[in-house]
């Protein structure tokens, strides 16, 4: 059964087990609180298509979400802060981590399509924003009622 | 009708099918990218003054490669949702940020896709894609 829900919770827990994580993060439809010179995170959660990929009424369905940290670091101190930040996430979110959410299904990242990062970019003011999206693939049985 | 001639008709029919493959799949990826697509679940470009879509060219620098580009400074912002005074809101009716990245990761997909429309046969019959068997 699609469980979005489920998904985006699997992926915040993996998230929070970084030990470099900034001390503020911006959940999604959460205030943010963050300080000025203090570097930030901010979750997106991109829900992606479905298909089903075996055949039959109870076939299995693919689905293939992304989740987008935005890594925000205090401007005008160069590069290095935030692409380190951003090649610690890569690492956490590894092509091939598996995460099993409380109803069984497991969650992978994607390995033919791996985690990546953009560009580094001007953000709100005081910051520079490096986004890292990590493609993930789920597998899971239909369940028409 | 020698059996040679047989076999030159399929090498020409795998060739043109070739072909139709390499440019449907590079029109789907541009259409995702600015429109949006079911496939890919890519949102396609969002819309103010139309620019932005507008901007998003589809070329064919030789036979075997595809190129889609745009020029617009402020492309990378919109995937990303990322503006310059925070998270972008958006006031657009349609479209949405991550249309190049969601048609990145179903790349695979719109391949597939293009790929049953393209080599069915109805004449040869055999399944365009699962709906079809069930």
């Amino acid at each position: 059964m699609i469980d979005h829900q489920q998904t985006q919770k699997a992926l915040r827990a993996r998230l929070l087990t970084w030990t470099d994580l900034p001390e503020h993060q911006g959940w999604e439809n959460v205030k943010l609180q963050r300080e000025q010179g203090e570097p930030y995170v901010v979750e997106q959660y991109i829900p992606g298509p479905t298909r089903q990929i075996t055949v039959g009424r109870d076939g299995e369905l693919e689905i293939t979400p992304m989740y987008q940290v935005q890594v925000h670091v205090p401007e005008n101190e160069g590069y290095g802060t935030g692409a380190s930040y951003a090649d610690a996430l890569i690492a956490l979110f590894a092509p091939g981590t598996a995460l099993t959410l409380d109803n069984g299904d497991v969650l992978r990242v994607r390995t033919d399509t791996g985690p990546f990062r953009g560009q580094m970019q001007r953000g709100d003011a005081g910051w520079v924003v490096v986004p890292v999206t990590i493609p993930c693939r789920l597998r899971t049985q239909n369940s028409i009622t | 009708m020698s059996f040679a001639n047989d076999l030159n008709r399929f090498a020409e029919k795998l060739e043109q099918q070739r072909r139709d493959v390499f440019v449907g799949v590079a029109i789907a990826v541009h259409d995702s990218v600015v429109e949006g697509s079911p496939v890919t679940g890519a949102p396609g470009q969002p819309v103010d003054t139309e620019v932005l879509k507008e901007s998003w060219t589809l070329t064919f620098p030789s036979a075997t490669l595809a190129r889609i580009t745009t020029n617009v400074a402020y492309a990378e912002p919109v995937e990303e949702g990322i503006g310059p005074y925070g998270p972008m809101q958006l006031r657009s009716e349609v479209g949405g940020w991550h249309s190049v990245k969601l048609t990145r990761a179903g790349y695979q997909n719109l391949v597939d896709q293009v790929v049953r429309e393209t080599v069915y046969d109805p004449i040869v019959g055999g399944a365009a894609s699962f709906e079809d068997l069930r």
